[in-house]
């Protein structure tokens, strides 16, 4: 076996699917060759660093840090309340407002002109009655004057 | 206290029982964020952010999950979302590694260089794998944590993540194989 066949059978080698006869002329190669053992070495040192991988160690001060946070999001939360979203709910409700008031401002203006006709008619009649009435009436206490002058 | 009685309290607003769960998760947050993301003020931050969420989403925990579980949860996709934003930073990395020749120094480097090194070799080929073989890989690599666990977590079944496991050793091991290679050739 040469280097070139180590490299080429490492997978199986180390998947474990190598026949007999296989795995032992590769095993011969690498504990002859250095380049193939420094190779081999290398990758098994390099996995053994995911099994030995140091524990980070507690931050006493996380419980504080993280109260902080929630703290500073929320004022966040407000501040953009207040800055962006204030304004824009308030143009909202203007808008809101304005469309609300034009409707029933017209709806409004129409009823008024409905209504102010209507009561303008209701005065006009009572009016001409009344002017009816009082020329009667006036007419009548003419008369009644010219007929006493008489 | 129960910790189903510990989240309710936190749900009326108790500050003592959510600092109660600061405490007996912190390491084990800390460390999974760590074995993703591979530095120590990143994971840091990423558990703080980890438990800022976990009070912010208190109201929608079900009573019937364990904590852990979810905060694992919490703790990995917090962990891949920072890794897929900071991927140019991982990159670069990752390049600066592959192209840097042995060099003399790296030859006579004590132990802890070597070592180094190689974490950030390991971590590359981490990086490279696919997701759910890296997010298996990782978690297996928690101190405690078994596989049922891991089939919790990423909603797999127990024989999924172990298959996951096996084929995310056998493809670092193809990566790190060629990664070296090069550096002999
Ligand atoms: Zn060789």
């Amino acid at each position: 076996m040469i280097c070139k066949d180590v490299h080429k059978k490492y997978d199986l080698f180390q998947n474990d699917q190598l026949s007999k006869h296989e795995m032992e002329s590769m095993e011969q190669h690498i504990s002859a060759c250095a380049d193939c053992k420094w190779l081999i070495d290398e990758v098994n040192k390099t996995m053994d660093i995911a099994n030995n991988k140091e524990l980070l160690s507690v931050d006493p001060f996380m419980f504080t840090r993280v109260q902080q946070q929630i703290i500073n999001e929320s004022t966040k939360t407000v501040r953009l309340w207040g800055k962006f979203l204030q304004p824009i709910a308030a143009s909202v409700v203007i808008i809101i407002g304005l469309t609300i008031g034009i409707g029933l401002g017209s709806k409004f203006y129409n009823d008024s002109l409905k209504s102010s006709s209507e009561s303008r008619e209701e005065i006009n009649t009572f009016s001409s009655e009344e002017v009816y009435f009082e020329a009667i009436d006036y007419s009548s206490s003419l008369e009644a004057f010219l007929l006493a002058e008489e | 206290m129960s910790e189903q009685e510990l989240i309710s309290r936190i749900k009326q607003g108790n500050q003592q029982a959510f600092k109660q769960i600061v405490d007996d998760y912190q390491s084990m947050v800390l460390n999974t964020c760590f074995q993703f993301v591979n530095d120590r003020d990143d994971a840091k931050d990423l558990a703080q952010d980890v438990f800022v969420e976990m009070y912010n989403s208190i109201y929608s925990f079900r009573g019937d999950a364990k904590v852990s579980t979810w905060l694992y949860r919490i703790s990995v996709n917090k962990s891949l979302n920072f890794i897929k934003k900071h991927k140019r930073k991982f990159l670069i990395d990752d390049l600066e590694s592959f192209f840097s020749n042995k060099s003399e120094e790296t030859y006579n480097a004590d132990k802890n260089m070597e070592d180094h090194e190689r974490a950030k070799h390991l971590y590359a080929a981490i990086h490279s794998l696919s997701k759910n073989q890296r997010i298996a890989f990782s978690l297996h690599k928690i101190d405690g944590i078994s596989y049922t666990e891991i089939a919790e977590i990423m909603n797999v079944s127990v024989s999924s993540v172990e298959s996951l496991i096996h084929r995310a050793k056998v493809n670092l091991k193809k990566k790190l194989f060629n990664f070296y290679k090069k550096n002999v050739d």
